[in-house]
């Protein structure tokens, strides 16, 4: 059995029996039979990636394990995983990242607070970023973190953000030589020798295109509101 | 000395970046960012450089003395050993 899902314009078939995976991606499933890519996970896998978190069931370790291996062909797309929250409003996008634990999603939170509806949560944790003649847009994925916050659509990247917990409210522009380490920390390298290439190459647009900031915030919509100030203007 | 087969520079916004592939990549995650002398070493390396000939290529280059360029190239060397990135 095979399900052919649609995301971030393309169509992704993925041989699978598992009525668990068929649930998750049921926004984004099509009839299409023109498949850009196909991914099939091997029980190696689905063991090996067990091991590492145990505690799961088979259809969640073969879900993660189908995401990677889509991901690890991604870069040959001109597509890149890169873990962030990423949101927009007015037809923005604006994305946060942070290490574990720092308040992705409570800053995400913050901005729903404040802005109400305008707001949309295209994906909570692991969106695809489709790079297309210079611009870059992050795209909806079912695969989006514990909130499930994730929505079948995309939106045009207009600014990164790696949160810090501070007192005051505050963004400061990263010049691109240095936001290429704190870019290369939230992203996964292929093995591949093309398509490890392809996701520095892709890496090196991002940073060509995409400002990047350092956000210093406290949990408040105040935080918020700073952080879209300046990105408006972005 | 050679750097073993697998391993890549690129360049990203301005700056060398090192990357294991392939068998490389088993023993080796993530990303090593170069400055201009270390570029500089491993452009000798990827073709094949002893020792002599890596701080000859520094005091050439850069305004400094020999006891210092022998430090920091037998420290460069050492770390790309340790990281399984040359060989003898």
């Amino acid at each position: 059995m095979s399900i052919v899902i649609r995301m971030s314009q393309l169509n992704i078939e993925i041989d699978t029996q598992s009525e668990y995976i068929k649930k998750k991606c049921s926004d984004y499933l099509t009839d299409s039979a023109d498949i850009d890519m196909s991914v099939k996970v091997t029980r190696e896998e689905i063991e090996h990636e067990k091991a590492l978190s145990p505690g799961y069931t088979d259809d969640y370790y073969e879900f993660v394990c189908v995401y990677r291996a889509i991901c690890m062909k991604m870069p040959l797309y001109d597509r890149l995983l890169v873990h962030s929250a990423v949101i927009d409003t007015d037809g923005r996008g604006y994305a946060f990242a942070a290490k574990s634990g720092v308040g992705k999603t409570t800053h995400i939170r913050m901005w729903k607070q404040a802005f109400g509806d305008s707001v949309s949560i295209i994906n909570g944790d692991k969106p695809i970023y489709r790079f297309e003649n210079g611009r870059i847009y992050a795209c909806g994925t079912p695969w989006c973190g514990k909130e499930g916050y994730n929505i079948n659509r995309e939106t045009e990247l207009k600014a990164i953000c790696f949160i810090n917990r501070g007192e005051e409210n505050k963004l400061q522009k990263i010049e691109p030589g240095k936001a290429s380490d704190l870019v290369f920390g939230q992203i996964i390298m292929p093995k591949s020798a093309d398509a490890a290439i392809k996701t520095l190459e892709l890496c090196s647009s991002l940073l060509k295109h995409v400002p990047v900031y350092n956000l210093w915030c406290d949990i408040s919509t105040d935080a918020a509101h700073t952080a879209k100030k300046v990105l408006e203007l972005a | 000395m050679k750097i073993r087969k697998g391993f890549l520079m690129r360049e990203v916004a301005g700056k060398n970046v090192v990357i294991a592939t392939g068998d490389a990549a088993r023993n080796f995650n993530g990303i090593i960012k170069l400055n201009e002398s270390a570029t500089l070493l491993w452009h000798l390396l990827e073709r094949g450089a002893d020792e002599a000939e890596l701080v000859d290529t520094i005091t050439e280059t850069y305004d400094v003395d020999i006891t210092t360029a022998q430090n920091d190239v037998s420290m460069f060397v050492t770390k790309l050993k340790g990281a399984g990135i040359v060989d003898e």
